[in-house]
């Protein structure tokens, strides 16, 4: 299976060019169409100290330049007629494609309450988040994956919703997060049911896991991206009842801040 | 696309030839590896009242069934041109749930039985309602007095552009690739305040008409309280075999208590439903 549809939401025109060079990228490799959006919520007049003409022009000519360049088929789309917020809408427009790329700085953005646009997006959607980084000199591959896994609901559609990704990818590896063996209720043997499903999808896996406290996973995650130069994690995304002040559990919080590698949050 | 890993629970006896046919259809159709599970709770009853004999009796017991389910299982896929592998897994704890979950969270899709009784289905506490909420995976399931072992001929989805069902449609595309025809039956509850973006459900339609999925997309404004009914008339005048919808719309703080919607569905349906939260 491929991804076939692709939504890209851009909104700063510093990191613009480089969302779209991830998403281009993608779109080649899985035969992927992209729909293009810049959101503007009803009521705003300016965004990211610009104009909005100005800005929804630049915008537009990124996406443009990238399609002639890159030859993807896609369109661009301008929403500001609904009374959804900025995430909102990338919500819905998201829930009708396969996966949503943003890049790092607009998902940081702060939206309503407080929260960052991309909490409010990766915890509402069902559909997977590719969270771009802002910079850095690494070319936008999906060769190398590492997913962070633990057996439950969250990580487990992260998993399968990156199939895709997977199946292409030239190495995976599947690190397995157990919880202190005062805690640990699980059966260990299900990581190789894991590869054994995978590997029936055609995927190859390698497996490890380590035993940490639920505080320190974020950290091991980032780490081990280090040590396997890894190109691409892949995350499930724990979400808090809106009650609490931030929408992520410790981990996502820590991945979705931290990350400097292209991060692929479970939808 | 295809379902490679298929599980399907086998806890008892009643509908588990509705489930098997469901599913080992599913397996011929998907070439998917198909597990049968049976878990075997193994309570160690701490009570000295509880004499030698009948806490034997009760193993006993478990132990036939065990080998009863086994035997349904061989018999439905003696003749099966795909793989089948039986799992007899051993619980020491009061539920056999978390098993159940932990092996469904590596599959590709659960097949799993429905109570015959329909008021007691989609029941706050029931395994389906567990597992519905705690497993990543989309979960059919069957009714004990379902007839037709073909599933997915003509596939009505329920779309209300939500999470739930966004999630169980995506889940559906192995079924929805193999259907003869695809309903996207689009539901917009009035009740809602704010407009949204135009046009979902079109755009829904061409991502799957890239997928290989001819949908033909309808809309339909019901009231609140009658969507369940609504949804099942269309579903039946349309001659659906399976229904695809979410689950748990309710959810927030209840976490294992089905909206009304869900819980109509449930108990109504006279097809097979999959599912997911």
């Amino acid at each position: 299976m491929s991804y076939r549809k692709l939504l890209v939401g851009l909104a700063d025109i510093e990191t613009a060019p480089r969302v779209m060079l991830a998403a281009a990228s993608l779109a080649a490799t899985h035969g992927a169409r992209i729909v293009g959006v810049h959101v503007v919520p009803a009521g705003t007049t300016q965004q990211s100290g610009l104009p909005l003409a100005v800005l929804g022009d630049r915008l537009r000519d990124i996406f443009e330049d990238a399609r002639h360049a890159r030859a993807f088929s896609g369109h661009w789309q301008v929403i500001e007629d609904s009374e959804l917020s900025a995430g909102g809408a990338l919500v819905e427009l998201g829930n009708t494609c396969d996966a949503l790329i943003l890049g790092q700085r607009h998902a940081r953005e702060a939206g309503r309450s407080g929260w960052h646009l991309g909490e409010h997006v990766v915890g509402a959607t069902a559909r997977p988040v590719l969270l771009v980084p802002d910079g850095g000199e690494r070319e936008f591959t999906t060769e190398r994956v590492l997913v962070a896994w633990n057996g439950n609901a969250e990580s487990t559609r992260a998993v399968f919703d990156a199939l895709p990704l997977l199946q292409l990818a030239t190495h995976v590896r599947i690190h397995r997060f157990n919880p202190p063996p005062s805690e640990r209720a699980h059966d260990a043997g299900m990581a190789e049911d894991l590869a054994a499903t995978l590997a029936r999808h055609g995927v190859a896996v390698e497996l490890s896991q380590s035993t940490v406290s639920v505080f320190e996973i974020g950290e091991e995650i980032l780490a081990l991206a280090r040590d396997i130069d890894a190109d691409l994690l892949v995350s499930g995304c724990r979400i808090h009842s809106r009650l609490r002040e931030s929408l992520f559990g410790s981990t996502t919080r820590h991945l979705f801040e931290q990350s400097n590698r292209p991060l692929l949050m479970g939808g | 696309m295809a379902y490679q890993t298929v599980l399907v629970p086998l806890p008892m006896e009643e509908g588990s030839d509705a489930l098997l046919g469901v599913a080992t259809t599913l397996a011929e159709q998907h070439q998917a590896h198909l597990i049968g599970l049976h878990v075997v709770p193994m309570l160690n009853l701490p009570y000295q009242e509880i004499s030698a004999s009948v806490s034997l009796e009760f193993q006993n017991a478990r132990k036939a069934l065990a080998e009863a389910m086994q035997g349904r299982f061989a018999k439905h896929t003696e003749a099966g041109g795909f793989v089948s592998e039986w799992r007899e897994v051993v619980s020491h704890e009061p539920s056999n749930e978390r098993q159940l979950i932990e092996q469904a969270n590596t599959s590709d899709l659960i097949v799993m039985g429905q109570p015959a009784d329909p008021a007691r289905r989609g029941s706050r506490g029931s395994t389906s309602a567990h597992l519905l909420a705690a497993c990543g995976r989309p979960v059919l399931l069957v009714a004990p007095d379902h007839g037709a072992p073909a599933v997915g001929d003509r596939v009505f989805i329920a779309w209300d552009g939500q999470r739930a069902s966004t999630r169980a449609l995506f889940a559906a595309l192995p079924l929805l690739c193999r259907a003869d025809a695809v309903r996207l039956q689009r539901i917009n509850a009035p009740s809602r305040d704010r407009r949204g973006v135009a046009g979902t459900a079109e755009m829904l339609a061409e991502t799957l008409s890239l997928h290989g999925v001819n949908a033909d997309v309808q809309h339909a404004d019901v009231r609140n309280a009658d969507v369940g009914t609504e949804l099942l008339a269309y579903a039946s005048d349309w001659e659906a075999d399976v229904i695809v919808a979410g689950c748990f719309e309710q959810g927030g703080l209840r976490e294992t208590l089905f909206g009304s919607t869900t819980r109509h569905l449930l108990c109504n349906a006279s097809v097979p439903l999959l599912m997911s939260a």
